[in-house]
């Protein structure tokens, strides 16, 4: 069992309801799409604004989960569920975003710093007319489309297509999969459970990459680790790792 | 921190004794800047009292101060996050503290820093508002009286000076003081003295005003400016009237916003 099996699964059945719904789009990755850089200087302000989405007082999630397994991935699939942007202008919307990631040799060893390395990719978006503020602790993403952009023909093929880009520039990375939720607050909150989830996971496993002890009776992450097989095998494995560099 | 634009940012500091007109200045600044047309312009309010988000008629949900006492609530118990974590939810913070209305962007600081003490999340806060401030074209600050700033450098990436005074010694005194403090402290491009509240030219003539203030222009004593201040309505709704005409004056002679002319070419 890998670290997120239940999650992906979960996902999976959401896009089924929501397809079922009638609420989704699937569309492929773009090859080779040319948007400018803002140079690092992408400040959309409200007055210049087409599209927010997750604004801090709206609901929001972002989620990256990995597997080793590329056949729960959908390579180069866009998913979206609810409209696109040039559906939305002038209007706030609440987003999800998950990113699926397929890599090779996701372990003990790398999976704290391959993940710390994604999130970085994740959050610098270089895109002209599009600024993003996100905090992964917070499992929130906010983001503003100006008017520019939007005339421009901004669009999520376009984002996604270039995080998908960005995501493969690593050579463990071989497969991505982005979906998109801008249908409802509903719908995001539906996501919510899932992102918790996630979230223990993570932390337990940036607990145990950050820390020396690995007294399991007192750790906050117990609960998390007993239903998570790759947890543990992750911290027998740095258990051991630890023991043969102290000799 | 990607701050690769900030030496494209104007950072203007509002400096002077407390009472010399500072904040409506400051206010009257922005308005014209924000006038002025596709330029993107953030006003920091660095007093305590929050005297800018008065005079633009903003209301203050969040300051940097709360964001920083937030995050050293967080670390003491224990769930500060890796640095990179602070940063990005720093950055979050700070852009979700920013107010904006009427094409403008507000920030406020709230207390100011306390020196010595959890100099980290202070310098980490200095790095995510130069990051951000990068972003504009315009940043003006008013501050507290000034000095004590300057010391603390909160303000030395500020590129250009602006000191203000009535027509009082004591004024005039620490707009000198403040100077002499600031050619220390800051690399500014320019920076200069603006009289404020004058009567007429014959009494800023009288004056003696020391060449190192570098005086950029005086602004008379105006009732429509004072009835907005006295009523507490938004510079931003202010008509056009003889103060605003010299503040506008000023700024161009700081080189902060073309002529007429230049406008025209």
């Amino acid at each position: 069992m890998e670290l997120f099996d239940r999650q992906f699964d979960e996902i999976r059945d959401y896009l089924h309801q929501m397809r079922a719904a009638g609420k989704t789009r699937e569309m492929s990755y773009a090859r080779n799409i040319e948007w400018p850089s803002g140079n690092n200087r992408n400040l959309v302000l409200a007055g210049d604004t087409a599209v927010e989405l997750g604004n801090p007082r709206d609901e929001s999630i972002s989620l990256l989960l990995w597997t080793n397994d590329s056949d729960k991935i959908k390579d180069s699939r866009i998913t979206l569920v609810g409209p696109d942007l040039q559906e939305s202008v002038g209007k706030r919307l609440p987003f999800g975003k998950i990113v699926f990631i397929g890599g090779s040799l996701f372990n003990a060893d790398n999976a704290y710093d391959r993940y710390r390395e994604l999130e970085g990719i994740r959050y610098d978006m270089d895109l002209k007319g599009y600024m993003m503020r996100a905090v992964s602790q917070y499992q929130r993403e906010w983001s503003r489309v100006s008017w520019e952009a939007i005339r421009n023909g901004l669009s999520f093929v376009i984002l996604g297509s270039a995080l998908i880009e960005r995501l493969r520039e690593k050579q463990y990375v071989s497969t991505v999969e982005v979906i998109f939720v801008t249908s409802s607050p509903e719908d995001v909150l539906s996501l919510k459970g899932i992102g918790t989830q996630a979230a223990g996971i993570i932390n337990a496993m940036n607990k145990m990459a950050e820390e020396m002890s690995f007294d399991c009776d007192t750790c906050e992450y117990i609960d998390v680790c007993s239903d998570v097989t790759a947890l543990r095998s992750m911290r027998d494995a740095l258990v051991k790792r630890r023991m043969t560099q102290n000799g | 921190m990607a701050n690769a634009g900030l030496e494209k940012t104007k950072i203007i500091a509002v400096c002077g004794k407390g009472g010399v007109g500072k904040t409506s200045i400051s206010a009257a600044m922005t308005k014209i800047l924000i006038d002025n047309g596709g330029q993107k312009v953030l006003a920091i309010d660095a007093d305590p009292a929050v005297g800018l988000a008065i005079s633009l008629g903003v209301q203050v949900r969040k300051s940097i101060d709360d964001i920083r006492n937030d995050l050293i609530g967080r670390v003491q118990k224990g769930e500060g996050g890796d640095r990179e974590e602070v940063i990005t939810r720093l950055d979050y913070e700070v852009f979700d503290a920013i107010e904006e209305q009427h094409g403008l962007a507000f920030l406020a600081i709230g207390r100011p820093e306390k020196e010595g003490c959890y100099c980290q999340v202070n310098s980490l806060l200095k790095d995510i508002m130069a990051s951000i401030a990068s972003s504009f074209d315009y940043v003006i600050i008013d501050g507290e009286a000034g000095v004590e700033q300057i010391n603390r450098r909160v303000m030395e990436r500020v590129s250009h000076l602006i000191l203000v005074s009535d027509t009082s010694a004591k004024g005039l005194h620490v707009a000198q003081t403040i100077k002499a403090v600031s050619d220390k402290a800051i690399a500014y491009q320019k920076a200069g003295l603006i009289l404020n509240r004058i009567r007429s030219e014959e009494e800023k003539d009288r004056l003696s005003i020391m060449p190192e203030l570098n005086c950029q222009g005086w602004i008379p004593e105006d009732d429509v400016i004072r009835s907005f201040d006295i009523e507490g309505r938004s510079i931003l709704e202010i008509p056009d009237c003889p103060a605003m005409g010299a503040i506008r004056e000023s700024l161009w002679r700081f080189g902060l916003l073309p002529s007429q002319e230049q406008k025209k070419l």
